[in-house]
């Protein structure tokens, strides 16, 4: 949705003869409608993008903005301690969760929508239920899932020690080593109901006879779904990518309900998120230019990498249909 | 959805069996995974302090009906002294104008865009559409300086701008989307007919947009009325004007003291998204996927 095409398909309308339809309306009706969008979306989009850019180019002591010292903040960014080791690795785990978070979202999305395809009697109900977690604030979800990962009387150990497993039962989210990916878990459940959502939209959109000519022509129900199904529907899993790329880019509040602000244990959990707050708001006095250099190298992966990504989709989907 | 009746009603009875079991068993499965974390933290949010602190929920079913193992002064410590009953209202007074604004913005800009031709529309279009993916970061320390110099800053209509800004370039999307898709023939036979945009868009459009209107108000109220970033940053941590995210997060950061609470304090999080998405979820597909799927 976020990027793809802004409906090519509907351009094709008739145009209106003239005088009727979209005639060019009087300035001042045009105002009406476009100026306080225009106003709002100034203020507050291109304006900070513009002014965090030239923010970041300064030496700043607090909130007093001092001389122009070009790309002083970005050399701290990359070379001062602990900031040199932070951001590789803050960027290293926020690309790993978006990989993950793919992997198993459209694996398990699409696997969930295709249950829930037929009808039958409780679909609506399941659909429900699988969506509910979508709801919950990120920080609570962080709460919820520390309360169950919980080493001393969360289920989850005690679990694991009732079927004699005590080998396995271990502090999840306090070791080092698997905190990282116990985040990544909890938010497949949080999460997965919304890409099953837009699947599910996908699917209920392919028309029948399209899968039913494929099996008169003899098609085995894996090869219509490889052929027909999976096609079709490329342009969700364009949608999905981007708000999946996005939301992995700039997942706070639940690893900082799951990790703490630090990105705990021993940064093992830390994402750029994070690192920009700390940067930011609890950074030394010269936090707001490396925090408005962070920002910057933020807004280049993010808006390079969906960019990239509405291209590849683009072709995948004229490769394909 | 008839047709997919029609289509499983073409299989015969012996197909349908076979691979009936296995879905309905995966179905019913990640059904209780999903529901079973929710369902912990609400018997937990009934417990009594030192039970909660003593074994896990589960250990209640044995004899559920004892009363000693159950206690509503979890939710009364939360609303009361927890301060939670006036976070619940901030986050109202907060999510409400900061759901209503841009939809009102975003509802004239999108009717321009679909259905006005002025000079620039496309790449205006694609301007808008293109900022989606800047990052909330970006904008947080230009707007805070902003609001410093208006002496804003821990005042709700900072929240509502700033949340109106944020969640303008998608509302814009969706919403010309679904307009754009609207027959041209209705309103091209109203302005035969004599009848301005202004009556157009409010008598004719508005009405039919409701779908895609409430698909956005649900993904803008949830974002933020489960926002905790924009909050901490432009209302902070002051107790009169924090919202629940915040709150949760203080109470959360005394660990130890009122760990017991949390679970009650959750659940007073969860309820009001509930029931939004409950009433309104038939909608909430409908709109979001008008711009990517027919549909």
């Amino acid at each position: 949705m976020t990027v793809s095409r802004p409906s090519s398909k509907r351009r094709t309308r008739p145009t209106p003869t003239a005088g009727v339809g979209r005639a060019a309306p009087p300035w001042r009706t045009l105002a009406v409608f476009l100026a306080p969008a225009f106003i709002l979306y100034t203020i507050f989009l291109v304006f900070p993008l513009a002014q965090a850019l030239f923010f970041s180019l300064f030496e700043w002591k607090g909130s007093a903005r001092g001389s122009f010292v070009g790309l002083q903040n970005f050399a701290t960014l990359f070379g001062r301690f602990p900031l040199n080791e932070q951001l590789p690795r803050a960027l290293m785990h926020n690309s790993i969760f978006f990989v993950v978070t793919m992997i198993i979202q459209v694996s398990l999305g699409l696997l969930f929508a295709v249950l829930l395809q037929r009808e039958f009697r409780g679909r609506q109900f399941f659909r429900t239920v699988y969506v509910l977690p979508f709801m919950i604030s990120p920080l609570v979800v962080g709460y919820v899932w520390s309360l169950i990962l919980n080493p001393t009387f969360g289920p989850v150990n005690a679990t694991l020690r009732s079927l004699g497993l005590d080998g396995l039962a271990r502090p999840w989210l306090g070791d080092p080593s698997t905190a990282f990916p116990t985040i990544m878990l909890v938010n497949v459940w949080f999460w997965l109901g919304f890409p099953m959502l837009l699947f599910a939209a996908g699917l209920a959109a392919i028309p029948e006879d399209f899968a039913e000519a494929a099996q008169v022509d003899g098609a085995n129900r894996w090869q219509v779904f490889r052929h027909v199904t999976f096609p079709l529907l490329i342009p969700v899993f364009g949608t999905v990518t981007v708000l999946t790329f996005i939301r992995s880019f700039n997942v706070f509040g639940l690893v900082w309900s799951l990790g703490g602000v630090d990105g705990g244990p021993v940064g093992t959990t830390d994402v750029l998120g994070l690192l920009f707050y700390r940067t930011a708001f609890r950074g030394g006095v010269d936090a707001f230019g490396v925090a408005s250099a962070l920002a910057v190298i933020m807004f280049a992966v993010i808006f390079g990498a969906a960019i990239v990504f509405r291209w590849w989709f683009h072709r995948l989907e004229g490769g394909l249909t | 959805m008839t047709t997919a009746t029609i289509a499983g009603a073409k299989k015969t009875g012996l197909a349908r069996i076979v691979e009936r079991w296995p879905v309905k068993t995966a179905v019913w499965l990640i059904a209780i995974l999903w529901t079973i974390p929710s369902f912990g933290l609400l018997v937990t949010s009934f417990r009594p302090r030192d039970d909660i602190r003593g074994s896990g929920w589960w250990t209640v079913f044995p004899d559920v009906w004892d009363k000693a193992h159950w206690t509503l002064s979890n939710y009364q410590t939360v609303l009361s002294t927890g301060g939670f009953a006036n976070a619940f209202l901030n986050s109202l007074a907060v999510t409400i104008p900061a759901v209503v604004i841009p939809i009102t913005i975003a509802a004239f800009a999108a009717y321009g865009f679909a259905w006005m031709d002025f000079p620039g529309r496309h790449v205006l279009f694609a301007l808008v559409v293109g900022l989606m993916v800047v990052p909330l970061q970006m904008a947080l320390i230009p707007i805070l300086r902003l609001y410093t110099r208006f002496d804003l800053v821990g005042s709700f209509p900072a929240v509502w701008l700033a949340h109106a800004g944020f969640g303008l370039p998608l509302a814009v999307y969706l919403l010309r989307n679904y307009m754009g898709s609207l027959p041209s023939s209705v309103i091209e036979s109203a302005q035969i007919d004599g009848a301005d945009h202004f009556t157009i868009f409010w008598r004719l459009i508005l009405p039919l947009s409701v779908p895609v209107l409430a698909s956005f108000a649900i993904f803008q109220f949830l974002w933020v009325w489960n926002d905790f970033l924009v909050a901490l940053v432009f209302l902070g941590l002051e107790p009169r004007s924090q919202v629940l995210t915040v709150a949760l997060a203080n109470l959360a950061g005394n660990r130890g003291e009122a760990e017991h609470l949390l679970p009650a304090a959750a659940f007073v999080s969860m309820v009001l998204p509930m029931v939004v998405f409950l009433s309104l979820q038939r909608y909430f597909v409908r709109g979001l996927t008008a711009g990517s799927v027919k549909g």
